[in-house]
């Protein structure tokens, strides 16, 4: 039991009428976007739980601009460049998909590991199937899309339909992809030149590529699904208790399909950005996207939403992530130094989180 | 055991406040209170769950450290039987006995299992359970369950000078086994064992209990009172700090059943599963049937047949005058049928997201506009704080941040706020104290005025005899006999087990 529970819950003459005037004064002169109701008490402290609640949904964010101050001061003329933040921002595409399809099926509460696999595997078939096969590009990309969302569909037939384990059964899954993809290049880097493609994904906006607009477009329609639809309440009734929410009349198994199809589809576009903008793909690149993906989706529940899985919390952790590495290898380090980094701040983001809010939380 | 000046506060809020608590040997002294009122933190103090901020907790005249080790427990002779009991179901007796005390011997540590088999069976023997030690867990009743984990807590402790804690440990217990309990709870007193039964059940407070402490928001109210003598109005009182509201008893509603009546709101025929031999349940709009029986007799998996989540069941449903498939939780849901289940935290609530995401699921689709929008739901939720006195009002918090009892508010509210043609409850005041046990038979009362017919599977006969127009009596899978006037407890009782 939290410690919560054991708050005294007076009985009152009349707390209704006074309780009712709270919601009634808020729900007239509300701001659009407030998070909790505080609790009836003195505006000093409902200011004081305003600026911690929002520090706390911001303080990755602050981290992140305490990092950027601290790369900027020990090397002055490396990192505040316009290379170095192309590098930072304009770089991550793939990634960004990836740990948005992994978020997918996170936040309907299963695991989905193939994510980088069929990434992979789209970035990997297009080229084939381009250069090799003489397919039109446009007709690659379809094809290796409509693979991506067969990977999917054999995931969720595995968990949901056959009710196995979804880390097996998806791991599983990733090596068996894996393994498909390294045969359709024969083990070999592919490379693809294709200029409508790569205007597609590197054409210039604002300074920053397309690509880098698509991940936000993404993030922005999760947002949307999540706070703004039914469907996003029934997502989140289906990752805390699917029991619930099969009483309240939810198809739990069909959300959880269109999950993992919806994993595989956004990991498989994600695959075809990356081939588009580097114009080759190297299979054997593919696991290395996975744990940044997982750790990104973990450290964004530390952000924006705090406690729950949130596209804009992922998105911003992949770009603090990046930031960390990037700056420790312009200060020199070695490239060991990313797997160090991914896995501590993970580690210290979810430590923090967990011990900063003791109160709200259930153990 | 002597406790003095206890005090405990999470953050602002203190919720034990200088208690003093005295216990005697050979006495069973009751610790009652509403939820929240702290019982629950005291528990958790003296088995070390919790530091103490203040006060000295004393045993045979040794004051215990602060927070209370494990080893010190044992030392004093302090042995806890939590609510849930705390038994691991697929395990073996021996195993969830001995579990945290095996001995090693010699350098390899090993555990001589022909040893540890003895101890089981002797803290057993003591308690005269007639259980194997070989046994899983899982295979015992509810009633042997109770006494594993009553053994496991006096095992390697002289009957003497000991003490035991038993924090709603009958939650668990079905009723009819409940005088057994009582009986050795009592045989451990006479054996010179304090015993200490915290509990928010007035019946259970003045059966078993020699003396009752009432404890209200932190601080004791009244310590040590006899039992002899003591009503339950009278402790009611003591708990609440007021009266509790009397609800009048249900007035006379017409016969349904005379020629002519429209049709059932629900009528179910041929009900069938292992334990159900062909059941026939009618219910009308606007009336309120209970169901009950001695465990075993079915009718706790009324509720859940009707909502459709046991597929492995037959007979035949209608809802007004429509067909319903029974095998369909989500077709028998949009007929217009739905259930608060026993278990708020496994089926009825997400324990870890908020209170108006919880009240509002059931309509969050089949909204016209394309975004979610937050009006409605803040209104559901001043509703709910309106109609059933939930209490903090506040909608973003988790489940699991309120009371019990508050809990089982959300939960009512959530499918009362559908206006459903057809409400099936299971257990709807089960680990609720007693204000919030009046508002919530209230509310039902006020959906079936509404026009709403209900369905309450309850073993809690006092419940039923204050709610219901009929009540159903089950046996062995059948009905046995149908009230229609006349329900009170005894009579619910003697149907029941007569």
């Amino acid at each position: 039991m939290s410690p919560l529970n054991q708050q005294k819950v007076t009985v009152t003459e009349s707390p209704t009428p006074q309780a009712a005037d709270v919601l009634a004064d808020r729900s007239a002169s509300d701001p659009p976007d407030t998070a909790a109701i505080p609790p009836p008490g003195r505006p000093v402290r409902r200011a004081a739980a305003f600026v911690s609640e929002a520090m706390e949904r911001s303080s990755l964010i602050a981290v992140w601009l305490a990092m950027l101050v601290i790369f900027t001061l020990l090397s002055p003329h490396l990192f505040l460049t316009g290379g170095t933040m192309q590098t930072i921002f304009g770089s991550q595409q793939a990634e960004v998909f990836v740990a948005l399809a992994a978020l997918t099926a996170f936040s309907v509460g299963e695991f989905d590991l193939s994510v980088a696999a069929t990434m992979g595997l789209s970035a990997t078939a297009i080229p084939v199937l381009a250069t090799n096969d003489h397919v039109p590009v446009a007709l690659a990309c379809l094809v290796a899309l409509g693979m991506s969302v067969a990977v999917g569909a054999a995931n969720a037939f595995i968990v949901v339909r056959l009710g196995i384990d979804s880390i097996i059964a998806t791991l599983g899954m990733a090596t068996l992809v894996g393994g498909i993809s390294y045969g359709l290049c024969n083990s070999n880097a592919v490379s693809l030149t294709s200029p409508e493609l790569e205007q597609w994904t590197s054409h210039s906006l604002l300074g920053l590529p397309a690509n880098f607009w698509y991940g936000l477009i993404a993030a922005a329609a999760f947002a949307y699904v999540q706070h703004a639809t039914a469907l996003g309440r029934h997502m989140l009734f289906v990752a805390s208790n699917r029991s619930v929410a099969k009483l309240a009349g939810v198809r739990v198994d069909r959300i959880r399909t269109q999950a993992y199809l919806t994993s595989s589809l956004i990991a498989g576009i994600g695959g075809l950005l990356l081939v588009g903008t580097v114009g080759s793909f190297d299979p054997s690149s593919t696991p290395a996207y996975l744990l940044p993906a997982l750790s990104a989706a973990f450290l964004g529940t530390a952000v924006i939403v705090p406690g729950r899985f949130n596209p804009f919390g992922t998105v911003i952790a992949i770009y603090f992530l990046s930031t960390g590495i990037v700056g420790l290898q312009l200060l020199g380090l070695a490239g060991w130094v990313s797997d160090v980094f991914y896995g501590a701040t993970l580690i210290v983001a979810l430590v923090l989180v967990r011990h900063l809010r003791p109160m709200r939380r259930k153990p | 055991m002597e406790i003095r000046g206890l005090s405990k506060a999470f953050g602002h809020s203190c919720v034990l406040d200088d208690l003093d608590l005295d216990l005697h040997a050979g006495e069973v002294h009751m610790l009652v209170g509403q939820n929240g009122s702290g019982k629950s933190t005291l528990i958790k103090i003296l088995s070390g769950t919790h530091p103490a901020d203040s006060g000295a907790i004393t045993v045979n005249g040794e004051q215990l450290p602060t927070p209370v080790t494990a080893a010190a427990l044992r030392r004093a002779g302090l042995a806890f039987v939590h609510q849930d009991l705390g038994l691991v179901p697929d395990l073996t007796v021996l195993e969830n006995i001995r579990v945290g005390r095996y001995e090693p011997h010699g350098v390899l540590r090993r555990v001589r299992w022909r040893d540890e088999r003895a101890c089981a069976q002797h803290a057993l023997d003591r308690l005269n359970a007639g259980v194997s030690v070989d046994t899983r867990v899982q295979d015992l009743s509810a009633g042997q369950r109770a006494l594993v984990a009553i053994a496991r807590a006096l095992q390697g402790e002289q009957a003497a000078g000991g003490c035991i804690v038993f924090d709603e440990s009958t939650q668990s217990l079905p009723r009819e086994t409940l005088p057994d309990f009582y009986a050795t709870v009592r045989a451990l007193a006479r054996a010179g064992c304090a015993v200490l039964v915290v509990t928010h059940r007035l019946e259970e407070a003045l059966e078993l209990g020699d003396v009752v402490t009432v404890i209200r928001d932190g601080s004791l109210v009244r310590a040590r009172l006899p039992v002899a003598g003591l009503t339950q109005q009278a402790l009611s009182h003591l708990i609440l700090g007021r009266e509790l509201e009397q609800l009048p008893a249900p007035s006379a509603r017409p016969d349904r059943r005379r020629p002519g009546a429209p049709a059932a709101a629900l009528h179910v025929t041929g009900l069938s599963s292992a334990t159900l031999r062909s059941v026939e349940i009618r219910v009308h709009h606007g009336e309120i049937v209970g169901i009950t029986g001695p465990a075993g007799s079915g009718h706790d998996e009324v509720p859940y047949i009707l909502a459709g989540i046991r597929p492995d069941s037959g007979g035949t449903l209608a809802i007004g005058d429509r067909a319903v498939d029974m095998t369909s939780a989500r077709a028998v849901r949009a007929a217009g049928l739905v259930l608060v289940p026993q278990h708020r935290l496994d089926e009825g609530l997400a324990g870890d997201l908020s209170a108006l995401e919880n009240l509002t699921l059931p309509r969050v689709s089949g909204r016209r506009r394309p975004v979610l929008g937050r009006r409605w739901q803040r209104q559901e939720f001043s509703r709910a704080v309106e109609r059933l006195g939930l209490q903090p009002p506040r909608p973003h918090a988790a489940v699991t941040t309120y009371s019990g009892g508050n809990q089982q508010k959300i939960l009512l509210a959530k499918w009362l706020a559908d206006h459903p043609a057809v409400l099936v409850v299971h257990e709807p005041t089960q680990a609720v104290d007693v204000g919030a046990r009046t508002e919530i038979i209230r509310a039902l009362r006020d959906a079936a005025s509404a026009g709403t017919a209900i369905l309450v599977s309850s073993v809690e006969r006092s419940d039923l005899a204050h709610l219901c127009d009929r009540v159903l009596v089950l046996r062995d899978g059948a009905v046995r006999t149908e009230l229609l006037t006349g329900i009170t407890a005894e009579a619910i009782a003697d149907a029941a087990y007569k």
